[in-house]
């Protein structure tokens, strides 16, 4: 059983493997294996450990001035809560604490990285208010395969276009209102002719959309 | 920390519907009888009237636009980042700030970040990027002004 532990881990040590490799030959999209400890940044860790040091150092007078009552204890409680929940958004940046797992940012060493510190920062938008000519340069120079497609805060919001279908139903639904029962006095029958065509055209709004969700995926985006 | 310009991520669009986009201005201006000037001939005028027409702002109506693509937020650890593009098969993701898009991942990045290579190493920007032969439309400085003008 040892024999097997210190061969598996010599072969972890050893990649990536024979056919990861041949991967990587052949200019596939490889992911490699994730390896301990593999992905946390040295680098911030003094930082942050000055900044919960001094975040000890205002809290921990606080935990031992309550002594003196439960009032006092619990006013203590809440004081030490509102100064931790401040160092957690001063170390973090985020208007509201976010607590990362503990054992990476409280007693631990290590500081993962994350989305923000891999994450390229030139992005090729477009939006509403682009032109062709800003188009035109977008696709000349970038070969990705998607764009994403932004709008901007303060200006007119994009509209979704509604399909033919849903119009021609709609319309068609309004001019057409359904048949009154004359004989059968039913629950149908007492609504008002508003109501009774707002729920005909929400009926057919929604065969619409269950259709579409079954069975009208985008071709373009299976990749 | 956040961008200054506020970019709301509402979907994403492919390349070929953009380039079917842009292929359908120029026919359109072509029909309209504006033909683009070669760089060697320099007629100033018509190279004007032609970029004026690349000013316009691109209409987006009827254009599919993938409503959820794949993004997370700027917390997200990268381990969390590895699980996705592992198990998934993505090739890239949006990286949003409250809705703001801040920052696209892609997979050399998680690459780079899992293989320990320091610093985020970026993206090979290919030259030679591959643009359909309708579309090589000549800008006397190559567009770059719009870049400033434009969003």
């Amino acid at each position: 059983m040892i024999a097997v532990l210190v061969s598996n881990a010599i072969a972890q040590r050893l990649g990536p493997s024979f056919y990861d490799s041949v991967t990587q030959l052949k200019g596939l999209p490889y992911l490699p294996d994730l390896r301990s400890g593999a992905l946390y940044n040295m680098v911030s860790v003094a930082r942050n450990e000055i900044r919960v040091f001094v975040a000890l150092v205002l809290v921990l007078p606080l935990l031992s001035s309550a002594d003196n009552g439960a009032s006092a204890c619990t006013q203590a409680r809440w004081q030490s809560q509102l100064l931790l929940n401040a160092a957690v958004v001063w170390q973090t940046g985020c208007r509201y604490p976010i607590l990362p797992p503990p054992h990476c940012w409280w007693f631990g060493r290590r500081h993962p990285q994350t989305a923000s510190h891999i994450m390229r920062k030139d992005i090729y938008s477009v939006s509403l208010e682009s032109t062709f000519a800003r188009l035109n340069y977008i696709l000349k120079n970038t070969s990705f395969d998607t764009y994403p497609i932004v709008e901007s805060k303060g200006h007119p919001r994009m509209q979704i276009p509604t399909s033919n279908f849903v119009v021609f139903f709609c319309s068609f639904c309004l001019l057409c209102p359904p048949p009154r029962h004359h004989h059968h006095h039913g629950r149908q029958a007492r609504c008002s002719p508003v109501v009774a065509i707002l729920s005909q055209v929400f009926k057919v709004f929604s065969l619409h959309c269950a259709t579409q969700h079954t069975n009208a995926i985008p071709h373009a985006f299976h990749r | 920390m956040h961008s200054t310009d506020d970019k709301i991520l509402i979907g994403s669009c492919s390349r070929l519907v953009l380039e079917k986009l842009l292929g359908a201005h120029v026919e359109r201006m072509e029909l309209a009888g504006f033909v683009p000037s070669s760089p060697e001939i320099g007629d100033s005028h018509q190279q004007q009237q032609w970029e004026d027409h690349f000013r316009q702002r691109i209409d987006l109506t009827g254009v599919h636009i993938d409503p959820s693509p794949f993004q997370f937020t700027e917390h997200t650890s990268v381990h969390k980042v590895h699980s996705l593009f592992a198990s998934l098969g993505v090739q890239y993701a949006y990286v949003t700030s409250v809705g703001r898009l801040t920052g696209v991942v892609g997979l050399a990045e998680v690459r780079a970040a899992v293989e320990g290579m320091g610093g985020v190493r970026k993206l090979e920007r290919r030259t030679a990027a591959r643009v359909h032969p309708q579309l090589e439309v000549h800008f006397v400085n190559d567009g770059e002004d719009f870049v400033t003008s434009a969003v």
